[in-house]
């Protein structure tokens, strides 16, 4: 890491200075110093504050970008899809349902290969009714050509939000990504975040530099009708984009955690003990609050571990695969379900763990919002010691 | 000093499923005149009240369908017309009500409502506008006034509204009629004639929001909406539907009234007819 000197005088960031922030506000002022160019954006709670405050930076001239409140989310995404085209750098954010009625055109931007960002903020998906959080509407998007990251704080999410552009309008990556967020319990709960300077993300993150835009004096067609031969190249070509995602997202974690300090991991973050009897397995906040129920366990003599799942998509099936090793047992806690099969992080580790012996055990928790502190992980863990394998 | 009357149960409450309230409603909100408007007109209509149907989006409107003590349909955001359409269909014989807001209905869900009004089929659709959406906090819609402040036009709304009366002639809606909350018993007439009105139905209900909407514009207490409906309401009924655009200034004049009527030939007769004289058998 590099010297604290550094870090203050060349880089401009006050490490004395805390801001008490949602993680909502700590996602808004990340993409704000990113310096998007079009913002199009429909409210849906919990993620209405992010656009509130991209909404209000560009209407009091803190942030040069054009901002439209558009009158959907198919078309908010639409939008920046057009901006991005068009050569600019593109934010928007949603949650749930409103990703749901984005998912035509979520699917385009990512076979499209247009570098958006979005904060994508947690929340259940109905019928019934539900404000609150689980991940079933990041799992929707799965498959539909984009970076996946999730956070497990206020701060990783105000750091990775930065990371996000970074990584998106990579030429190697070229790809939109998501910044997951878990609704309410971060992004409605204010915690304390060390605020990135203009300075810093300016230094940190190029101008967005297209591959390819619409230019008049470049005229290019894009949607185009494709042939089956080139339609399969297309996807192949998206596959080992994805490859190597891997590899930028890592090496960009890297790259900010020796330039401030502070260390998310790379496409996985492990905790605990090098070599444990299980591991926890989780994303988000559940993982935070595991590593909590670790702490507990391992003081009354347990060896307990945390592995935390940052990038789902591309999913760190090599890096798996060398923890995996240290491990015993797995337990997965999945915030989402994939009905009628296992749960999609067990669908995942299953698949890269195959041909090993570790056995996997899945626990569904806290889907609907339904809170889980980490004395009931620490139940859960018991559990599964006394289970035989 | 007589003692305040009192009563065991609200007139309305029988419509009400009163197991579910106390609502979620503002101090000052005007959703609760519309159910009640709608309640009453219920009553008045001499329709069997198992044959109404309620339908609502998302909201602060959608919640219209939950406290009602009907068969109510909560649908997603945007959606309740289209859903709506497709309960008509399936059953022609119930009185299908759409109770939903401006956001829902003219924003997210503005395809729906034009194409509904271009079939001219037989809904009535109840549209609470209160120039906002309420629920998610005051952001703007589409029938935000120009100028208007919301938590996402800061400064004002530079986007001009739609004129929905306007919208609603131009699409092909056959009954059209506008009030505010504060016209409790026209409200409630237009509601009863739209139950009885054969094609598509249009009821706007202006409404005040003082939390999403009034205190950043020119009404700071709840109460200064219901005063300026007082004071600026102007009846018409016969008006220029080009000029019915709300810019909700405290100068300006708010026109209501039963705005447009005619007989057209509704969705399942045109249906019927069209199979007759190409001689299917589409019944
Ligand atoms: S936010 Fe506005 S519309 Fe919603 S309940 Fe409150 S006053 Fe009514």
């Amino acid at each position: 890491m590099k010297s604290s000197r550094y870090q203050e005088e060349i880089l401009m960031l006050d490490f004395s200075k805390v801001e008490i922030w949602t993680g909502n506000q700590a996602i808004a002022e990340a993409a704000i110093l990113s310096r998007p160019e079009v913002i199009a954006a429909y409210p849906i709670t919990p993620s209405t504050p992010i656009i509130e405050a991209l909404s209000s930076a560009v209407e009091n001239g803190r942030l040069d970008a054009e901002f439209i409140a558009v009158e959907s989310e198919h078309a908010a995404m639409s939008g920046v899809m057009g901006g991005s085209a068009a050569g600019a750098r593109t934010f928007t954010a949603t949650a749930s349902q409103g990703l749901l009625y984005m998912m035509e055109m979520i699917y385009w931007a990512g076979y499209g290969r247009l570098p958006i960002v979005i904060g994508l903020v947690n929340r259940s998906l109905a019928p019934g009714w539900s404000i609150w959080v689980d991940h079933q509407d990041a799992y929707s998007m799965r498959d539909a050509g984009w970076l996946q990251i999730f956070a497990k704080n206020n701060q990783e999410a105000h750091d990775l939000t930065v990371q996000a552009f970074k990584v998106a309008e990579n030429h190697g990556v070229y790809l939109p990504m998501a910044v997951n967020i878990d609704g309410f319990v971060l992004s409605h709960v204010a915690g304390q975040v060390q605020p990135l300077t203009q300075k810093f993300v300016d230094d940190f993150l190029p101008s967005f530099n297209p591959i390819f835009k619409l230019d008049s004096s470049d005229p290019v067609s894009f949607g185009a009708l494709t042939l089956p031969d080139d339609y399969q190249m297309l996807r192949k070509d998206l596959e080992d984009s994805f490859q190597r995602a891997k590899k930028v997202i890592t090496d960009v974690s890297k790259e900010f955690a020796e330039l401030t300090g502070r260390d998310w991991g790379d496409l996985i973050e492990v905790y605990g003990p090098e070599s444990a009897d299980i591991a926890v397995v989780a994303m988000g906040t559940l993982a935070e609050e595991a590593e909590e129920a670790v702490d507990e366990l391992n003081k009354r003599g347990k060896n307990v571990g945390v592995v935390r799942i940052r990038s789902f998509r591309p999913f760190p099936t090599e890096r798996i695969r060398e923890v995996a090793k240290n491990y015993d047992k797995i337990l997965i806690i999945d915030r989402g379900q994939s009905f009628g099969s296992a749960t999609p992080l067990t669908l995942e580790f299953k698949n890269a763990l195959y041909g090993t012996d570790i056995p996997i055990v899945t626990r569904v928790m806290g889907t609907g919002g339904k809170d889980v502190d980490y004395s009931e992980i620490m139940a859960v863990i018991e559990e599964v010691y006394k289970e035989e394998m | 000093m007589k003692p305040p009357i009192t009563v065991e149960r609200h007139p309305r409450d029988k419509l009400l499923r009163v197991d579910r309230l106390p609502h979620i409603w503002c101090p000052g909100c005007g959703l609760g005149k519309v159910i009640s408007a709608y309640s009453k007109a219920i009553d008045n209509s001499g329709i069997e009240r198992n044959k109404h149907v309620v339908v609502s989006g998302i909201g602060c409107s959608g919640r219209a369908s939950g406290y009602l003590d009907l068969d109510s349909y909560h649908t997603t955001h945007g959606r309740p017309i289209a859903f709506a359409t497709g309960l008509k269909l399936a059953n022609p014989e119930l009185q299908v009500t759409v109770i939903s807001g401006d956001g829902d209905l003219s924003t997210i869900g503005g395809n729906h409502l034009i194409h509904a009004a271009r079939r001219n089929i037989n809904l009535n659709v109840i549209l609470v506008n209160n120039f906002i959406y309420g629920m998610t906090g005051g952001q703007a819609s589409a029938t935000t006034p120009y100028g208007a402040k919301t938590s996402t036009t800061t400064k004002g709304n530079y986007d001009h509204p739609f004129n929905l009366p306007f919208l609603m002639r131009a699409a092909g809606a056959t009954h059209i009629a506008r009030w505010t909350v504060l016209h409790h018993v026209q409200l409630q007439e237009s509601i009863e004639k739209a139950f009885q009105h054969d094609g598509f139905s249009f009821v706007e209900a202006l409404s005040p929001c003082p939390k999403g909407f009034g205190k950043k514009n020119s009404f700071r207490n709840a109460i200064d909406t219901m005063h300026y409906f007082e004071q600026r309401s102007e009846l018409e009924e016969n008006p220029e539907l080009t000029q019915l655009e709300i810019d909700m200034d405290p100068k300006s004049d708010v026109i209501v009234g039963e705005f447009f009527a005619e007989e057209k030939m509704p969705y399942f007769d045109s249906k019927d007819r069209f199979f007759h004289y190409i001689g299917g058998h589409q019944a």
